[in-house]
């Protein structure tokens, strides 16, 4: 039946031409994410091998030492791109580093491809692949119903709702496989990472639930007694809301209801607190030695003045603004919650969530990044700066000794949680849409 | 009353009696409306923001106290990207291309802090404006109105009464584009004038009526040219179910498709280096030759100033090694982001090329260009800004070139030289330095041309048949 069903699909020229155009699609998506996603890993493996960060002796000048803050490539980069190309991956913090400029001078990237987001495959999953079920799904009922045709299906042994059903697993079926082994395939090309397996198996659940929830609402609406250009148009204006609609609403009330402070706010009071910490840096250098008398017998070089006015300068800048940094992430967690609420509204914008959070190129992983990145900072430059106030020289074991930059972002239950509301979205809206799928409803 | 006038009348009637289309643009326009508020919302926010700011840096400028220039060349100055009342209208690329530039000492930076970092992701599904809201949902609308217009009547046979009575398809054809043009325009134009009265408050361009003109010339060449292919699609299918198809595959090729591959296509061709390459590159050239440079610097010194040593100068040798070496960055840093901005140009005309397949491309990337949120005219800010850091490097490195002799970097400047280095202002440029943008108007016309002829050419063949 199953191989009938697919010439009397593809007999439609249109019908061939779009899924033809859909593949298509699928291998630019992987082809055009696959140059970004080796270009970005590029890069990286050229910043963790510059030179500058490279400790050749066995003692270095505290004043010296540089050291780099990488966000390790993510396992399924080739497929989402997610916010890698927005977000800093890399970074360096050094002894006259402040807290602020950890990620400086890195926006350079082209603005239309930024402005208009990245052509991969998390794009054709959440945006083209329901379009695809949608004309391909105008026959599941519809076409048949308007030509009388549904009637006598009725009357046949086979019965319609296991003729529609069937109808409908076969289009999911038609629309998941490419995307699956273009997925697959991609995965496979690009360098090995940890986890990749695992993610990818749960990036196609992901993906295979979006899509069987929008398989399930047309099988759905092919109840309803309406033509096949009326439900042809409902349900493109189901997606219009789903995908364009929900997700600005959602993105314009996060930021009404959460704005972050002003980065402009953010410069002058850093530059402000820096010119008074200038000015106080004696006596903030003075309060450090008083604070820290085990320094005061440690000394081994000479220092020149400049240094000690710049750490001291940066401290004070760094405590000074740290509010103001802080109320930055935490406007952006709350933006995020709001957003999040929306995804009940939208399950587009709740998969392209779900598929960048798997890929590990989600919001969640790059302010864990962030967070990590000035911890690590912090606790470097606890380190460095008694050590470059005195003169003294480190080790590379002083070095190792500090804890290592650790990213560590939290999204298993989110992303378990939002797995299981499209799964199980998808089999519920399915088992009522098949339900109503009888004689006395459908025709 | 003329057969195109009649048939105009006829269908606005129809249109009035059906509530689907006055609600469809009602729906519209609610939209439109809640996205300017809240864009309006947020750009008064940060206008405001960035003139306290600008006070306040002006005032730590000032405030330095006595210092050695340099280490105010280093502290510096930042120069901060302002927004106009038509960026309400259009966002464009702004919100990706940052918005503060630090005009510090030996190095040129690219702007700081680009304002999507500080949204969700949501935003870039979609960015509610009404220029947004113009180029995704005008089209859905002109197709709902005007997908059946040609089509239904060749379905059901009344092109053949209307035959009868003398009517040729070409006042058919008239009759229709008339009222369709004019919905579409009308809303077009509701959707977009309310930014006119929300804006107060916000700086205005000087030449924002010009602007205003071309922004409306891209309105209507749009509006033109998603009628003429609605009435092209309706003319030539057989169905209005087919037409209904053909138009909203269109719809989605066009406003969905075409613009996300374009973007990452023309990224793909006209690549931007990582950074972090971009950076290696320019401080291994920053630094090559650094050794010959210092030499043949102090021999040419000692050879203008008529001496033999170095100590014999009557000016601070150490004033005229960091400007010769600000020099040599600039030529370094001339090149680098010089093909920076190629790159993002080449980008630019990839996308003018995809207007060719997507009036909505063509329609954004006049509108970004005319409200002054492209690329050319973040261009022409961080070259006001560069321009402007260099002078004032240039202005500390020759202070202290004139008055550190003998004490270089120990010597303070008099905190007057400060007042006498003046803030960063920046003067929106005229929509000129976006021209290229008359292009994309081109293309937009084309549009109209080749659907106008397309449409024509199908009703033509009815008279055939």
């Amino acid at each position: 039946m199953m191989g009938f069903e697919l010439k009397l699909l593809f007999r439609e020229r249109l019908a061939v031409i779009a899924w033809a155009g859909f593949l298509a699609c699928a291998l630019a998506a992987a082809v055009l994410g696959a140059a970004w996603a080796e270009r970005h890993r590029a890069a990286l493996a050229g910043h963790a091998a510059d030179e500058r960060f490279a400790i050749s002796e066995a003692q270095v000048a505290a004043t010296d030492i540089a050291r780099q803050l990488i966000l390790p490539p993510a396992p399924l980069l080739d497929l989402t791109i997610g916010r890698a190309d927005l977000e800093p991956s890399a970074g360096a913090t050094s002894f006259f580093a402040r807290e602020d400029k950890l990620f400086a001078n890195y926006e350079l990237d082209g603005p239309v491809a930024l402005a208009n987001g990245r052509f991969d495959l998390a794009f054709v999953v959440v945006w083209l692949a329901p379009l695809l079920l949608i004309a391909l799904g105008l026959s599941i009922a519809s076409a048949d119903r308007d030509t009388g045709l549904l009637r006598q299906q009725a009357a046949a042994p086979v019965g319609i709702r296991r003729v529609a059903v069937g109808r409908a697993l076969l289009r999911l079926v038609l629309v998941l496989a490419p995307v699956a082994l273009v997925a697959i395939g991609a995965t496979l090309a690009a360098p090995a990472a940890e986890g990749k397996g695992q993610a990818l198996a749960l990036w196609l659940l992901i993906a295979a639930g979006y899509l069987a929830l929008w398989q399930a609402a047309i099988l759905f609406a092919s109840t309803l007694r309406v033509r096949q250009e009326a439900l042809g148009a409902g349900l493109l204006a189901v997606w219009a809301l789903i995908v364009l609609v929900v997700p600005a609403f959602g993105s314009a009330t996060a930021q009404a209801l959460s704005p972050p402070p002003s980065r402009f706010t953010l410069i002058a009071e850093a530059r402000a607190a820096e010119v008074a910490a200038r000015d106080a840096a004696p006596d903030l250098l003075n309060k450090y030695m008083h604070d820290h008398p085990e320094l005061l017998s440690a000394g081994s070089g000479e220092v020149e003045a400049w240094v000690k006015t710049s750490a001291m300068t940066g401290r004070q800048v760094e405590a000074a603004i740290g509010p103001t940094l802080a109320s930055f992430e935490d406007a952006r967690v709350r933006q995020r919650h709001v957003a999040q609420a929306f995804e009940l509204l939208s399950p587009a914008l709740l998969t392209h969530r779900l598929l960048a959070d798997v890929a590990g190129t989600g919001e969640a992983r790059f302010a864990a990044f962030r967070t990590a990145a000035a911890s690590y900072h912090r606790r470097l430059k606890g380190k460095i700066t008694s050590a470059g106030l005195v003169g003294q020289k480190l080790s590379r074991g002083d070095l190792d000794a500090i804890a290592p930059l650790r990213v560590e972002a939290q999204v298993g239950g989110s992303v378990a949680f939002g797995t299981l509301l499209l799964v199980g979205a998808a089999l519920l809206l399915g088992a009522f849409g098949a339900h109503r799928f009888s004689p006395n409803r459908a025709i | 009353m003329s057969a195109a006038r009649a048939i105009l009348a006829k269908d606005v009637r129809e249109l009035r009696r059906d509530g689907r289309a006055l609600l469809t643009l009602g729906r519209v326009l609610l939209l439109g409306i809640a996205a300017l508020w809240l864009s309006a919302q947020r750009m008064r926010t940060a206008e405001s923001a960035r003139l306290e700011a600008a006070a306040r840096e002006r005032q730590t400028w000032l405030n330095q106290g006595p210092a050695n220039p340099h280490s105010v060349a280093h502290f510096s100055m930042y120069a901060f990207k302002p927004q106009t009342s038509l960026a309400l209208f259009e966002p464009g690329l702004a919100p990706y291309m940052g918005e503060a530039i630090w005009l510090e000492a030996h190095y040129q930076d690219p702007a700081r802090f680009r304002a999507a970092e500080d949204a969700t992701e949501a935003r870039r599904f979609a960015d509610l404006s009404p220029a947004w809201l113009v180029a995704v949902a005008l089209p859905l609308v002109v197709i709902a109105l005007g997908f059946a217009s040609l089509a239904r009547e060749r379905e059901q046979g009344l092109w053949r009464q209307l035959a009868a009575a003398g009517v040729s398809s070409r006042e058919v054809l008239r009759g229709k584009a008339g009222w369709l043009l004019a919905a579409a325009v009308g809303l077009a134009a509701l959707v977009s004038l309310p930014t006119l009265l929300v804006s107060a408050g916000l700086p205005v361009p000087g030449d924002a009526g010009a602007r205003w003109v071309l922004i409306g010339v891209a309105l209507l060449l749009y509006a033109a040219a998603l009628t003429g292919v609605t009435l092209a699609i309706s003319a030539a299918s057989r169905t209005t179910r087919g037409a209904l198809l053909a138009l909203l595959a269109f719809w989605m090729i066009s406003v969905v498709l075409v613009p996300r591959l374009a973007g990452t296509a023309a990224d793909a061709f006209a690549p931007v280096p990582p950074s972090l390459d971009f950076w290696t590159q320019v401080r291994k050239e920053l630094r090559e030759g650094s050794e010959e440079r210092a030499k043949r610097l102090e021999a040419e010194t000692l050879r203008r100033f008529g001496v033999a040593r170095v100590e014999d100068l009557l000016v601070s040798f150490a004033g005229i090694e960091l400007q010769a070496s600000e020099e040599h960055g600039n030529a370094v840093f001339d090149k680098h982001f010089g093909a920076i901005r190629g790159a993002h140009a080449r980008q630019q005309t990839l996308m003018r090329l995809a207007g060719l397949v997507s009036p909505a491309v063509a329609f954004r990337n006049a509108t970004a260009a005319f409200a002054g949120t492209d690329a050319a005219h973040h261009w022409h800010f961080a070259g006001a800004a560069e321009a402007h850091r260099r002078a004032v490097v240039k202005a500390l490195n020759d202070d202290m070139t004139a008055h550190a002799r003998g004490q270089d970097f120990d010597y303070k400047a008099d905190p007057r030289l400060w007042a006498a280095i003046s803030a960063f202002t920046y003067v929106q440029p005229s929509w000129t330095v976006s021209r290229g943008a008359l292009v994309d108007l081109g293309v937009l016309a084309l549009w109209v041309a080749a659907a106008a002829a397309s449409a024509f050419a199908a009703v033509r063949r009815w008279r055939v048949a």
